[in-house]
């Protein structure tokens, strides 16, 4: 094919999306709209694993100690714990922090002015590149020498994580439900366009044009109508986000929104880019069968 | 230029729309089709631009055997054949310049030739100052002025006219006919199907007359009714 057809078929396509100018713009409606659903959903679900992340990435374990473990032995086993190859960090706790925290914690000065001796063991906090491995890591911390007790708060963990992945399972499902919604809204969408124009694809086919010549510009034209779309969309996403963000930060300001940026672009980005590919590819689609003159 | 042997071609709902035709249409000849509705009139053309495969038999169209081209050839044997039908089939929303240019540009003719050979066609059929109307502002004489136009501007070496005065009052009908004539004495094979027994009957050229997919008549000089 020669460079000159495929500029003609640019022109082509942009006169032609000109020319059924309401049933382009419908269709670059209709196709925004359904990226901006998906690419809402998909924001609000990336937040709540995001607050999931942050609530995991707290479990910590405890690590009591023997109480007649020389100063030595401590060292040692922090060395070992830090060896391990899911722990991140092991930070030690003595006895006088220890009772420290728990006095901060309690506020009961009453209840701590009844205790003469400090019964707390010095510790070991411990925490993890993936919270997940909470369980394993607590098992093999039991087996080492010297230590009283290991305590992560097991229930508490377990629940959290069937939640969290009970979120994501979730998420996922839902985001291919409207990933698949959206690709049929779509293609159906081209397909009535090209309906529309079947004739003109029947009297290219009878002056002898080649398949490809006929299919590029349909092509192009939704390619060009699903990257309208995704701006479209974007546009709405970017400016809707930065403005629920406010709304959110400023009525809870202890949970971890995702800040613009990284995330947010990345879904911007991914929003054009199936607008056009679904765009494309459902163009080609739809034409095929009337290629068969 | 065409040549059938023992075409036949039954549709896939059973109707037997042509029977073991057998013909030889040579250069430059024009021939009338003639025959009631539901004779195979339709099909005989559709045959010869591969837009139907015969169930059995042989077409030859310009030395090509059109029962044996591949997929990706069909569109270079419907440049070699011009057609016309009854309702101009014209691109709505094209004007009469870019309906005629759009049968070139689809062979990816340099904008030279376009520009060269656009205009020749169009003056031909006497439509050179309509060239920027849009179909809905022409009459129907002209629409198929145009679509006539479209068919020639690439030189095709045969015209498959389907009853191009079908839609058309006498005197526009006969304007069309002598653009066939003219079109066909510059060496274009003309085949026309139709109804109009006037034309038919005055014409004085060779008529083919089809009946239940059988050809009843095929006279060199000859009149719609015998």
């Amino acid at each position: 094919m020669k460079l000159r057809t495929i500029i003609h078929h640019f022109k082509e396509a942009a006169s032609s999306i000109r020319r059924n100018g309401h049933m382009s713009a419908v269709s670059v409606g209709i196709i925004a709209l359904c990226l901006l659903i998906l690419g809402g959903f998909i924001l609000v679900i990336a937040n709540l694993h995001h607050i999931a992340e942050d609530i995991e990435s707290r479990v910590e374990i405890r690590v009591f100690l023997k109480d007649d473990l020389s100063e030595r032995g401590i060292d040692q086993l922090g060395e070992e714990l830090l060896a391990l190859e899911e722990v991140k960090k092991v930070e030690f706790i003595s006895k006088e922090q220890g009772l420290e925290q728990l006095k901060q914690e309690l506020d009961e000065p009453k209840v701590f002015a009844l205790v003469e001796k400090n019964p707390l063991p010095h510790s070991f906090k411990i925490t993890l590149k993936e919270p997940q491995a909470v369980e394993a890591v607590a098992s093999k911390v039991q087996k080492l020498e010297g230590i009283e007790e290991v305590n992560y708060g097991k229930e508490w963990v377990e629940r959290l994580f069937t939640f969290t992945r009970a979120l994501w399972i979730i998420g996922v499902l839902t985001i291919a439900a409207l990933l698949t919604i959206v690709v049929l809204i779509i293609t159906n969408t081209v397909r009535l366009a090209v309906f529309a124009r079947r004739k003109e694809i029947e009297i290219m086919k009878l002056v002898g044009a080649t398949n490809w010549f006929i299919r590029l510009p349909f092509l192009l034209e939704g390619m060009l109508m699903g990257l309208a779309a995704g701006c479209l969309a974007t546009l709405f996403l970017y400016f809707g986000y930065s403005f629920v963000a406010a709304k959110v930060i400023a009525l809870a300001p202890f949970l971890p929104w995702l800040p613009m940026g990284s995330v947010v672009t990345k879904v911007c980005f991914g929003v054009v880019a199936l607008g056009m590919f679904v765009g494309a590819t459902s163009s080609a689609f739809s034409i095929r069968k009337y290629l068969q003159v | 230029m065409i040549q059938m042997y023992q075409v036949s071609k039954r549709y896939p709902n059973g109707a037997l729309a042509l029977q073991n035709i057998n013909l030889y249409i040579e250069k430059g000849e024009f021939v009338f089709l003639v025959g009631p509705s539901g004779a195979g009139k339709s099909t005989f053309m559709k045959l010869i631009i591969r837009r139907e495969l015969p169930t059995s038999g042989q077409i030859i169209v310009g030395g090509r055997n059109v029962t044996r081209l591949r997929p990706w050839e069909i569109p270079r044997l419907r440049r070699s054949v011009g057609i016309v039908f009854q309702d101009f089939l014209l691109l709505p929303n094209k004007t009469a310049y870019e309906n005629v240019a759009f049968a070139l540009e689809v062979t990816e003719a340099s904008p030279r030739e376009i520009k060269r050979r656009v205009p020749a066609a169009l003056e031909l059929v006497g439509l050179k100052h309509k060239l920027s109307a849009l179909p809905h502002q022409l009459s129907g004489g002209e629409q198929q002025r145009v679509s006539l136009a479209r068919s020639i501007v690439n030189n095709p070496l045969i015209l498959l006219a389907d009853e191009p005065t079908g839609n058309l009052d006498p005197d526009t009908s006969w304007e069309i006919m002598d653009l066939l004539c003219e079109i066909n004495k510059r060496g274009t094979t003309v085949i026309m199907t139709t109804h109009n027994s006037n034309i038919v009957d005055r014409m004085k050229k060779r008529v083919i007359a089809l009946e239940n997919g059988i050809i009843v008549r095929d006279d060199q000089r000859g009149a719609y009714c015998r």
